[in-house]
């Protein structure tokens, strides 16, 4: 059997526009996928739009699951088209509703009910 | 001329629409619409005309062409509902918490005594403790502070979170302990009590503390002491995450609820029973007076209450007095009934013993008469009364392709289960039994711990699926079927009922196969229970075997798996028995109201 060991490591991406992000709201989220035990990858980018980032997050993750950060917070899926992401939330400082948006990333890896985010 | 026969059910009114030639009908035309108001009353006449109209419209006739309505002698029995919890489960002093967060942090056994997380700078090295974090303390300063209280020689064991921040926690000590988090009410863990606190791996569940012996280890109990913690490692057993500590007066109890006596007075004895000794007991004891003529609880108790409750309820239904309703069938099945454990910390249940219980009431005569004078009034054709339910419906059923008499008919309604039978010679005999589809709903809403009936109701009627991505299902078959669409976000990785109005999430965390399990078990225990228990009664020789064509009609025969529960069952009596077919064409729907069509032309 070939296995390649240079194949890159599954994570859920997250691409933000470093112009627009609070390091703190980032920082909310990845807990949210740390606490789900999901790996993950922050990278900065340039300024774009919220969607834009986060299909292109999903795109380069090779579990098919991005976040992108810049006028608003968006979870995508990579076999979602485009302009319908997952979940779709404003810029918030809410500890709690961040880390349910990086807890769904990883819940839609691992398969498991997501938690509520549009209304909390 | 023209024959319309109108059965007026508790929920549906059907027509069946004919025209008689030299004696022989041919059928034109069927109605179906939701009764008005409660069977055998005034407000009937609305849904009457309704289903009428209906075939009418269908058949290309008018109200005027129509020559004689004859509508069903309703039998006048009505049932109700109730269940009772008859054990309960009490924790005192907080001596365990046994709950499954979803992410519970680290792995391992450890034993200490608990201290609050402010605290923990007064511990004196190589003291060993379990540290309680509540909400206010974040991941990082906890798990730091437990850093350094390591460092400094305090063996800190494990913690208990109020957060869900175990991993968290856990990815940032140096030495790995167990984690146990979203613990709710953390203020009620006793501080300064020895503790032992375990999280089993992914997949696994706790070995040590669901085991008596494993905490008689950890806590150095006397054989006596160790009797006492049973139902603490029974109430653990199953769980990713526990934590039991030792106080001096703590316990965990099971306790027996006295449910009460009841009586049941049959025709030529009594019997009295106790309802903990549980549904075969009370069932048992039915059978031996039958036939019942009243049932009564023992006043003050649980029992009796809710007998009264159904009763009380019949009465306000029937507008008459409650002690002129008289219970002449009972069905009790033994069920369990998830029950928030009293002084729990982490909303802990556990499945407490209950017995449901359907009732079944005769109600005065119904006034048919009434309704027939006021109907001839209203729409200006001659309206006559035609006859007990059951021949009607008996006449109905032998319209299915391939029955014959001797024949047996049963009818699975809302609130009663009904069955009569045809002799060879054509005499007929009925029976009416509590427990019908409203006991099903009953025993699914209280097994999976549903305060409501909407989402029970549905259960019984709509097969399950689980959401597997969010472009596909898997159905309670395994089959997988894709969408085009993303499904929405609300129901992934959920249970779903496959409504007619589309996919419903089951909320909670019960599997597709213990929903399954449970939905089958209910109709089981009513459906197949009652169909041979009607049959028992209905047997010239009171033996089943003896009937060898059974038919199922009424709304609960139209449901997707109650006939297969049914065939299967009485397949082992050698007996034919199915859904049956009303003239060919309308399943098991309309056996009344064709019954009423045909018992004209007999007369005539």
């Amino acid at each position: 059997m070939n296995v390649s060991y240079e194949s890159p490591k599954p994570e859920v991406k997250v691409f933000y526009n470093t112009n627009t992000v609070n390091m703190k709201m980032l920082e909310q989220i990845l807990l949210g996928m740390e606490e789900e035990g999901i790996p993950y990858e922050a990278v900065a980018k340039k300024r774009s739009s919220a969607i834009v980032l986060g299909y292109n997050a999903a795109q380069a993750s090779h579990l098919g699951v991005g976040i992108g950060i810049d006028e608003c917070l968006v979870l995508h899926f990579i076999k979602l088209k485009e302009s319908q992401p997952l979940f779709k939330i404003p810029l918030t400082m809410e500890e709690e509703r961040l880390r349910a948006l990086g807890a769904n990333a990883a819940r839609l890896v691992k398969r498991m009910p997501f938690k509520d985010i549009e209304t909390s | 001329m023209i024959i319309a026969g109108i059965d007026i059910g508790n929920a549906s009114t059907e027509t069946a629409l004919a025209r008689y030639t030299n004696g022989t009908p041919q059928f034109l035309a069927s109605g179906i619409v939701p009764t008005t108001g409660m069977k055998g009353t005034r407000q009937n006449i609305h849904g009457i005309f309704a289903s009428l109209k209906q075939a009418l419209t269908q058949a290309g006739l008018t109200v005027e062409e129509v020559d004689l309505i004859r509508i069903n002698e309703a039998a006048p029995v009505i049932g109700d509902v109730a269940m009772e919890t008859i054990t309960e489960t009490i924790i005192t002093e907080s001596t365990m918490i046994g709950h499954n967060p979803s992410t519970p942090g680290g792995l391992g056994t450890g034993v200490g005594t608990t201290v609050h997380m402010r605290n923990i700078d007064k511990i004196a090295p190589h003291e060993s403790v379990i540290v309680i974090i509540p909400r206010d303390i974040d991941f990082e300063t906890s798990s730091r502070i437990i850093n350094e209280s390591l460092a400094r020689g305090v063996y800190v064991n494990g913690a208990i979170v109020q957060r869900d921040d175990g991993v968290l926690i856990n990815n940032r000590l140096n030495k790995k302990i167990p984690i146990v988090d979203e613990v709710s009410l953390i203020d009620k863990v006793p501080l300064g009590m020895w503790a032992a606190i375990e999280v089993a791996a992914p997949g696994n569940v706790v070995e040590q503390l669901s085991n008596p012996y494993g905490i008689a280890t950890v806590f150095d109990l006397s054989s006596e002491e160790t009797k006492q913690i049973v139902p603490i490692s029974r109430a653990l057993i199953g769980n990713r995450s526990a934590v039991v500590i030792k106080t001096p007066a703590g316990d965990v109890k099971e306790r027996k609820i006295p449910a009460g006596k009841i009586t049941i007075h049959g025709k030529h004895k009594n019997a009295v029973i106790n309802i903990d000794d549980g549904a075969d007991v009370v069932m048992e004891a039915i059978r031996s007076v039958a036939p019942v003529e009243d049932v009564e609880g023992e006043a003050g108790t649980n029992a009796g209450g809710m007998l009264e409750r159904v009763r009380q309820t019949m009465a306000n239904l029937t507008d008459s007095k409650p002690n002129k309703i008289k219970i002449q069938d009972l069905l009790a099945v033994d069920t369990f009934v998830p029950q928030n454990v009293k002084g729990g910390v982490a909303e802990e249940f556990s499945m407490e013993n209950a017995v449901g219980i359907a009732a079944m009431v005769r109600a005065d005569k119904l006034q048919m008469d009434q309704i027939a004078r006021e109907l001839e009034k209203e729409v200006g054709v001659k309206v006559e009364v035609g006859g007990v339910e059951a021949d009607m419906a008996i006449r109905g059923a032998l319209t299915t392709p391939g029955s014959n008499k001797p024949l047996a008919i049963i009818d699975m309604g809302a609130g009663s289960t009904d069955a009569a039978i045809v002799s060879g010679s054509g005499e007929i005999h009925s029976i009416h039994l509590a427990g019908a589809g409203n006991m099903v709903t009953l025993l699914i809403a209280s097994e999976l711990g549903f305060d409501e009936l909407a989402f029970p109701e549905d259960i019984k009627k709509y097969p399950l699926a689980k959401v597997e991505t969010l472009f596909n299902i898997r159905h309670e078959d395994g089959t997988v079927e894709f969408y085009d669409k993303p499904l929405d976000a609300s129901t992934f990785a959920k249970v779903v009922i496959l409504t007619p109005n589309g996919m419903v999430p089951i909320p909670g965390n019960h599997s597709m196969e213990r929903i399954r399990a449970v939905r089958r078990e209910a109709k089981t225990k009513v459906f197949v229970t009652n169909a041979i228990r009607s049959l028992e009664r209905v047997s010239p020789t009171g033996n089943v075997r003896d009937i060898q064509f059974v038919t199922l009609v009424g709304g609960s025969a139209l449901d997707f798996e109650i006939p297969q529960l049914v065939t299967d069952a009485l397949a082992q009596f050698s007996i034919v028995a199915g859904r049956a077919n009303i003239r060919a064409t309308e399943g098991p729907r309309n056996a009344v109201a064709t019954g009423l069509v045909l018992a004209y032309g007999e007369e005539a």
